[in-house]
């Protein structure tokens, strides 16, 4: 996995309404981020371990624009709304990690960023406090879109289904052999499963005498 | 090739095995979690619950540790030569025998463990105080966990209306059988041909008849017996003669202490024996624990205190027992007469839904919509909202006298109503929770029979006495009180 960009995030601030005697929380707050260096960061991905957040949209501010309209508008959202807590007053959701992810970000990767605004929305006057932490960004894709992908074996016995219509039932020696290897790799897979299931020991050596249970 | 595979696939059943298996998988499917979260994160997300279970857990061992003590018995150890040859000539009727028990107690009781639920609260709640904010409940649960509202538990049980026909209600002896019984089990007969695990499921929502039962259940379960599940029973058997624990003694005790008292079951106390003594050997169950906040108890074989390679689980299932358990084994019983496939079944509903009923959890994580089977923690919260929204007058009359409903209906939750119905109602119950494949039944049907008891539950002015109207639910017809509740208002 790629190490993270290096940035400095900075503590989230509440937004308040009315002088310092009857302020309320307006259920919503604001968490920048900056980057170290003055090169302008190409971003992918983002993530962050919730604590309570509701919902998050994210703003980002960019290399400022040619033309005027786009100097005017610095900060433009990127994400909107993005549910943390389906139940704002439930605690469903309130400590997961979450990745906000190339899909969500508008297929393409975000260039020449400047900065990052978090805007956390919690309208449930439940929590005593609400912020995600452990926020990281990173350029690159990491390994866990990855993971999702089929098992190979799938997949190319998908290809393999559109070339057997072409060939109307004619097969190549290659795909023959390569649907025999899949077939081959489908029972050693269901042989291993069967022996993990048959063992079952739960002794020592065939011991299995115990005084007292530890406390670790 | 290809299309030869899957002809002969088809032709020869493994496709429906298959596709059986994979539904299986799918129930119990977990999604890949976030790779940043660590390994009691994905057990439980909620640290304060996490907190929680791992203190309970710690009173738990305590107690056994100390029943050690306290008797000077070890918790496992070796039979000797004829001790197990003597145990194995008397293994159908393990019943017969006495062990002097007197000294044995329950590790823990429904009560106790509702205490722990009640004592569960969120450090990041608001304090309400005493009653500012209109949040607090009148209820003992303070964890903040979603539960559905009437309005979506009508949605989900839709198939329960009162227009259409159920089996346990439109099967009665009293009606002639052409008129829903005959079409059913045609019904029955063709959904068994079948063989598809998610068409089973599909017919039992509206109940199984008595008949079909055993089959269903264990193609919903997808519990075939073959020999490879027969030797594995038999491994499980020598376990138990080979090895002495103290939860045998505590399993005896509990057999004892409520299947044996009880008429209804009885008879069936050797099978009892039959399934728990070999299920707390059977180290599949530890499976469970990868996705409950629940972790099994360690310890080391005697004299190598501190090795790692010496760690065992104890018991080999990691479970420990508590007052009741057997019960969720008695009404399989009258089912399953072939006590391996009453095992396996057994396991099974074990392994998907029983273990939720006796360990804290928070709910499914957000992704995991597919496996979104309730905990205990939500089930009485759903029981407290439910009877606070609907039974309003109840609620409060109850509580202005001192008696917290959950108090009374507890003990049906946790035992999934086992042994408080009759046992053919609970069988009724238990389709519905495979068939739905949720727990939220439960909650549903204990609002139910306060609301049916309502006139009397008003009267009383004490906890025993309200205790008393719910003492007697043997007579209960469940499935027209579920639709009472869910579908009248």
């Amino acid at each position: 996995m790629d190490k993270p960009i290096a940035c400095i995030v900075k503590s989230p601030q509440l937004i308040k309404f009315g002088d310092s005697k009857t302020e309320f929380n307006a259920g919503c707050s604001v968490i920048d981020v900056t980057f170290q260096n003055p090169v302008y960061v190409e971003l992918q991905e983002i993530h962050f371990k919730n604590y309570y957040t509701a919902s998050i949209t994210v703003l980002v501010k960019r290399k400022a624009g040619i033309t005027a309209a786009e100097k005017e508008k610095a900060w433009k959202v990127c994400v909107r709304n993005f549910t943390l807590m389906p139940h704002p007053h439930a605690d469903q959701g309130g400590e997961e990690y979450f990745s906000i992810g190339p899909s969500q970000l508008g297929g393409a990767p975000l260039q020449n960023i400047t900065a990052l605004r978090f805007v956390l929305q919690q309208p449930s006057s439940v929590w005593k406090e609400f912020y995600i932490e452990d926020i990281k960004l990173f350029k690159n894709l990491s390994l866990t879109s990855v993971d999702v992908a089929l098992p190979t074996w799938m997949s190319e016995t998908d290809k393999n289904d559109n070339c057997d219509r072409q060939l109307k039932g004619v097969s190549s020696i290659s795909q023959l052999s390569q649907n025999m290897q899949n077939l081959w790799a489908l029972t050693v897979q269901t042989g291993d499963q069967n022996s993990e299931g048959a063992l079952g020991r739960y002794d020592v050596d065939g011991s299995y005498e115990i005084n007292l249970l530890s406390y670790t | 090739v290809k299309k030869d595979v899957v002809q002969t696939l088809v032709k020869t059943g493994w496709e429906r095995k298959l596709r059986n298996s994979i539904f299986c998988k799918m129930m119990s499917y977990h999604p890949p979690p976030h790779y940043a979260a660590s390994q009691e994160h994905i057990k439980e997300p909620n640290s304060y619950i996490r907190r929680a279970q791992a203190n309970w857990e710690k009173r738990i061992l305590k107690s056994l540790n100390s029943m050690c003590t306290e008797l000077s018995v070890p918790l496992a150890r070796k039979r000797p030569e004829k001790e197990q040859k003597d145990m194995l000539g008397r293994w159908a009727e393990l019943g017969t025998d006495e062990p002097d028990l007197s000294q044995f107690r329950p590790v823990y009781a429904p009560k106790d463990f509702l205490e722990v639920i009640a004592s569960l609260k969120n450090p990041n709640v608001v304090d309400c105080g005493d009653n500012t904010v209109s949040s607090c409940a009148w209820g003992i649960i303070q964890a903040p966990v979603y539960v559905k509202d009437l309005h979506q538990l009508r949605l989900q049980y839709s198939e329960m209306a009162i227009n259409q026909c159920q089996s346990g209600i439109d099967d009665g002896p009293e009606l002639p059988s052409e008129v829903f019984e005959a079409d059913r089990a045609k019904l029955a007969r063709k959904v068994l041909a079948a063989k598809l695990a998610p068409a089973t499921q599909e017919f039992a929502k509206k109940g199984i008849p008595l008949s079909h039962r055993a089959q269903m259940w264990s193609q919903i379960l997808n519990v075939e017996v073959d020999d490879v599940d027969i030797l594995y029973y038999e491994q499980l058997k020598t376990g138990v003669l080979q090895h002495d624990l103290l939860v045998d003694s505590l399993i005896y005790k509990d057999v004892k202490l409520t299947a044996t008292n009880d008429d209804q079951y009885f008879v069936f106390e050797d099978y009892l024996y039959q399934v728990l003594l070999p299920f707390s050997r059977d180290t599949t169950i530890l499976q469970h624990f990868n996705y409950s906040s629940a972790s099994p108890a360690k310890s080391y074989i005697r004299g190598k205190l501190g090795v790692d390679e010496f760690a065992v689980n104890y018991p080999p299932n990691g479970v420990i027992p508590f007052h009741g358990f057997s019960m969720y084994v008695c009404p399989l019983c009258y089912i399953y007469n072939d006590i391996i496939h009453l095992y396996f079944v057994f396991r099974e509903m074990y392994n998907r839904y029983f273990f939720r009923l006796h360990t804290l959890s928070s709910h499914p994580q957000v992704s995991a919509s597919i496996n979104s089977i309730m905990g205990i923690v939500s089930l009485c919260l759903q029981f407290e909202r439910l009877l606070q929204t609907h039974e309003a007058i109840l609620f409060f009359h109850l509580k202005s006298i001192g008696v917290q409903p959950l108090r009374l209906a507890f003990k049906w939750l946790i035992r999934a109503f086992s042994g408080y119905l009759s046992s053919e109602q609970v069988l009724l119950l238990w389709d519905r929770i495979l068939a739905f494949d949720s727990l939220e039944i439960l909650p549903v049907l204990a609002v139910a029979i306060f609301t049916f008891r309502k006139t009397n539950l008003l009267q009383v002015q004490t906890f025993s006495a309200s205790e008393a109207v719910l003492a007697d639910i043997t007579t209960l017809k469940v499935i027209p009180l579920i639709q009472l509740a869910l579908f009248s208002q």
